[in-house]
């Protein structure tokens, strides 16, 4: 195909160079563009797919020029084998398949651009003379038959025979060639779509991948954002519970307490009581003593006749001592009973303290852990619809997924169809190229 | 540290049968009796009961320990009220109400050592006869009653505490023997009125 298209675009810069001689009044500018268009573009372009209508329109645009600048029916007539040249070569880089069209495209272009020229002669000259050349072209196809006919005795000569074959072969490969750079730009643009198409599928899967592991892992944060929460709304109600028993205790040990403290002023009481009943005790055994030792002197004073008296008197005042210490004994008894009953009474009393303010604390925990309770609570209610949305969003996520692996699949296929064409579409364009190189190297 | 409250009922229980047990038995009685029997016994078989001894009552006065045979022994009773008397010596305290009877109280600390009486002394009185008189001597403390003997008395007058009459003897146990006739006899203590 690059062959053919620099043979073209050289068949044009010769058809150039006669149109430079054939016009007098010649114009730079318009010799410069036209030298573009004929050769130097499609020359630069001979890689690209769009190759060949640009050597094709480019020769049509400069014979247009060389005929906009035409003056009289003489140059006309100069002009008309370039016209041929022109049209041929158009034909030789297109195949055989849009000759006549392009031909009867050119006859109203060029009346159109030179309304001087009318249906005249010279006008219709090279229209001729075209469609001459193209008859011949096919009135002589390269057929199997005519290269059976090289080896009868009767027929042309070799050189004859070697050009025949070599235009039946020049024929096949500028076929094979139309067709193959029909197919190129196609398959072309088409792959590059696919590649362009596959490179997207492939960052939205990408991307979904992506969504996907964040939503792994917020659910699993959630999850466990849930069972915490749970855990913690648990550990409350514990908590609480536990606060709720203590404050109960509390409340009882108080009550207790305070019986205590009634007890504590009851034996109070007794314990005044015990005090009157030593005074009183110690009076009598005091009196006792007295009149004890007053029996003594009494019975001494009987003499003889108080002797059994005596004795009876000696006992008494024996007892009436041994009252006296007793008496003594409880009194100091009574005493330590009264500094452990004040010691008691002081604990007792810094104990109610305690207690009043650990009831006051229990409350306070009480309120505290209710208020924390019935926030958590709302906490976990929002988690919960959190999870909920994040599994509905998973269910999409995934729907999703799927879509994409079967678009992908199907871009795959089509992807590879891609490939087989344009491997074939390569392969045809090489065994094009190397047929036009051997119809080059051999071709006399 | 847990409280053993069986522990401290068992101790109140305890003490609520020691309460209750206030009236001895039989046997501690018949113990008590026999113990007093025997003591009566002993004193009747005792051979030096008669005239050889004298039972006196002992009590303390300041630092001195004294005796005054009993059968000069009123009554001895606590202070209750003294009334003091004006324009009189320091040993005279003052007259208590016995028996409906007014007895003057004198220290004998002050009678005898002329010192002045300290508060502390005003806790007993023992009421003495002697001589058509009845007088309290305010003393500290009141000891026994009991016998000593005549022959262990060593008289005042060779030991040479005449200036009193009523010290007449010191016995063996250092004892100062009161004799309440020859005491209240004294002048020193009897107070006159002077116009």
């Amino acid at each position: 195909m690059q062959k053919r298209i620099e043979f073209g675009a050289w068949i044009g810069f010769g058809g150039w160079v006669c149109g430079l001689l054939l016009i007098q009044d010649f114009n730079f500018w318009v010799a410069g563009i036209a030298l573009v268009f004929v050769t130097l573009l499609p020359l630069m372009l001979r890689h690209s797919p769009y190759a060949a209508p640009v050597v094709i329109g480019g020769q049509a645009l400069a014979y247009s020029v060389v005929l906009v600048l035409v003056k009289d029916a003489q140059t006309w007539l100069a002009v008309a084998p370039l016209a041929a040249l022109v049209v041929s070569n158009s034909l030789y880089i297109q195949g055989y398949h849009n000759e006549w069209g392009l031909l009867v495209l050119w006859i109203p272009l060029s009346q159109l651009i030179n309304p001087n020229v009318g249906l005249t002669i010279e006008f219709l000259g090279p229209v001729v003379l075209c469609v001459g050349i193209i008859v011949l072209y096919r009135q002589y196809p390269l057929s199997s038959a005519s290269v059976q006919t090289i080896s009868t005795p009767r027929m042309q000569t070799t050189a004859e025979h070697v050009g025949v074959w070599f235009s039946r072969l020049d024929e096949v490969a500028q076929n094979l060639n139309a067709n193959a750079g029909t197919i190129q730009p196609v398959i072309s643009q088409q792959s590059g779509r696919i590649v362009q198409q596959s490179s997207a599928l492939l960052a939205l899967q990408n991307t979904l991948n992506e969504l996907d592991a964040r939503y792994r892992h917020t659910q699993q944060m959630a999850q466990e954002l849930s069972t915490a929460s749970y855990d913690n709304t648990s550990r409350l109600e514990v908590a609480l519970t536990a606060i709720q028993h203590s404050e109960r205790d509390i409340e009882r040990a108080d009550k207790s307490l305070q019986d205590v403290g009634q007890g504590l002023g009851r034996l109070a009481l007794h314990m005044r009581r015990i005090g009157q009943v030593i005074t009183l005790m110690n009076d009598l055994a005091t009196q006792a003593n007295f009149l004890a030792m007053n029996a003594q002197i009494e019975a001494a004073r009987a003499s003889e006749h108080g002797q059994g008296f005596v004795v009876v008197a000696d006992e008494v005042r024996d007892l009436a001592t041994q009252s006296r210490l007793a008496t003594k004994t409880m009194k100091e008894l009574v005493q330590e009973i009264q500094q452990a009953m004040l010691d008691v009474i002081d604990i007792a009393e810094a104990g109610d303290g305690t207690l009043k303010a650990s009831l006051q604390s229990a409350h306070e925990a009480n309120q505290s852990v209710t208020h924390v309770q019935s926030v958590a609570t709302t906490q976990t209610v929002g988690i919960q619809s959190l999870v909920t949305a994040l599994d509905q969003y998973r269910e999409g996520l995934l729907q999703l997924k799927s879509s994409l692996e079967t678009l992908q699949q199907l871009s795959t296929q089509d992807q590879t169809t891609t490939h087989m064409i344009d491997h074939l579409s390569q392969t045809i364009g090489q065994l094009t190229g190397n047929l036009l190189m051997i119809i080059a190297e051999d071709n006399p | 540290m847990s409280i053993d409250w069986n522990a401290i009922r068992t101790t109140i229980q305890e003490t609520q049968q020691t309460l209750e047990t206030d009236t001895p038995s039989p046997a501690v009685r018949g113990a008590i009796l026999q113990r007093r029997a025997d003591q009566l016994a002993e004193r009747n078989a005792a051979p030096n009961t008669t005239a050889d001894t004298f039972a006196v009552l002992t009590f303390t006065c300041g630092n001195e320990h004294y005796a005054v045979s009993v059968q000069s022994v009123l009554a001895v009773l606590p202070i209750r009220t003294l009334t003091p008397i004006p324009c009189v010596p320091t040993y005279y305290r003052g007259i208590i109400n016995w028996n409906s009877k007014i007895i003057s109280v004198l220290d004998i600390v002050s009678l005898f050592e002329g010192a002045a009486p300290s508060p502390q002394r005003e806790q007993f009185v023992v009421v003495v006869q002697g001589s058509g008189l009845e007088i309290g001597l305010n003393v500290n403390t009141v000891g026994v009653v009991t016998e000593i003997a005549q022959r262990t008395l060593v008289s005042a007058q060779t030991i040479g505490q005449d200036w009193l009459d009523g010290i007449s003897a010191v016995s063996a146990e250092g004892l100062t023997v009161l004799n309440a006739d020859q005491l209240f006899r004294d002048p020193r203590i009897h107070i006159y009125e002077e116009a």
